[in-house]
């Protein structure tokens, strides 16, 4: 993975996650249409955000989301050339995004 | 460039965290989970970028790179969902969660709904999402890396849909369904790079609840997100499971529709071994 940084410091970073967060675009959390009534596997459909809160990580834990991140070394490169900026670049085993 | 880092130039991985400039200049780096560590070779980066040259900081003219990318195939005009999932109940480590995507083109994420979807119509979905999601998603890879299931692991999974409005061509549905994956270890998957040297049993139970909208004009859903929650069983070589650790278990999922944006296009897990002969294989 590849990440623009901008020679400016931590501010400047922070800036650049806000406008990034301005533009990530919400995501689906009510239910449209929907009866509310049980599923037939015992599961309440009215209780899906508290089932998805089980499960999700919590805000402070996906500040890293807010990060325009490139997931192709080409991508970064170009990208660092372009803005004249250096790339931060991160290197795992496993699932780029995931903790393996 | 990463022999220049925190791992030099010996045998080895080179995991980690580098700054560097266009032209591959090595700046600083690190491998460590530590946030306040990273920022700091952040900044040593910064200070070495600061003498670095005009010319380092360019791509050379003629540099081309292959591109020999997994996400080249993802289906953008098809649903490509995001998933987390993570141990749940009072012991549960929540330090730990695995993120993934799930792929499926426009043809077979239709699959979801019925053709002509009515209000009140039940629609049980394809098998082809069904096994996809039982067998590459709904898997214990909270921790590590994991196996998937083989389809006859998963067949007696099955989700339904019900629709609950419609309005011209935006329908909207609710989801329920329940999904089992189970095998004795044997693997029947032939050879590819997740051959275990052993057999592992594993489980993995869930039931699902969710809901969406889908356009039948344009063939795309504007919405859609499921939770499965459920119960392991057993571990395998790499999903971090100590052998004191192998349930049953609690555990949880969560599937939604992917943003836009790069970092949503990385493939799924199991990308090399999907049931989908519309990957192409870049290696």
């Amino acid at each position: 993975m590849t990440l623009l940084r901008t020679p400016l410091g931590p501010a400047a970073l922070a800036l650049l996650a806000l406008a990034l967060c301005a533009a990530c675009g919400g995501e689906a959390t009510e239910p449209s249409g929907a009866s509310q009534e049980s599923a037939d596997n015992g599961l309440e459909l009215a209780k899906l955000a508290t089932y998805r809160a089980l499960v999700l990580p919590k805000d402070s834990e996906r500040a890293w989301e807010q990060i325009a991140w490139q997931i192709s070394y080409e991508d970064g490169l170009r990208a660092s050339s372009a803005e004249q900026k250096p790339l931060l670049l991160w290197v795992m085993n496993g699932h780029p995004l995931g903790c393996t | 460039m990463a022999n220049h880092g925190h791992y030099g130039g010996g045998g080895g991985t080179r995991q980690g965290i580098y700054i560097l400039t266009a032209d591959g200049t090595f700046l600083a780096s690190t491998n460590t989970l530590d946030a306040d560590a990273v920022v700091k070779v952040m900044a040593q980066g910064l200070a070495a970028w600061a003498d670095t040259t005009a010319a380092a900081r360019k791509l050379p003219a003629d540099w081309t790179l292959p591109r020999k990318r997994w996400e080249t195939s993802c289906p953008t005009t098809g649903l490509v969902l995001r998933s987390f999932n993570a141990d749940l109940g009072p012991e549960a480590d929540r330090k730990r969660l695995n993120r993934d995507h799930a792929w499926f083109t426009a043809a077979e994420a239709r699959g979801w709904l019925g053709t002509d979807p009515k209000v009140g119509d039940k629609h049980t979905v394809s098998q082809a999402i069904v096994e996809r999601l039982a067998r590459f998603h709904l898997v214990d890879n909270v921790r590590g890396q994991t196996l998937p299931f083989a389809p006859a692991d998963v067949a007696t999974s099955s989700i339904t849909t019900t629709v609950t409005k419609r309005d011209g061509d935006t329908v909207s549905f609710e989801i329920d369904g329940a999904t089992q994956g189970e095998t004795d270890g044997t693997w029947t998957l032939g050879a590819s790079d997740w051959t275990p040297s052993e057999k592992y049993p594993r489980a993995v139970t869930s039931k699902i609840v969710g809901h969406g909208r889908f356009d039948l004009a344009s063939g795309r859903f504007t919405a859609l997100e499921f939770v499965a929650l459920g119960e392991r069983t057993g571990r395998t070589n790499l999903n971090g499971r100590p052998k004191g650790d192998v349930g049953p278990a609690r555990i949880g999922w969560v599937f939604e529709l992917a943003p836009d944006r790069p970092a949503e296009r990385v493939a799924p897990a199991f990308v090399d071994i999907y049931d989908a002969d519309w990957i192409v294989d870049p290696r």
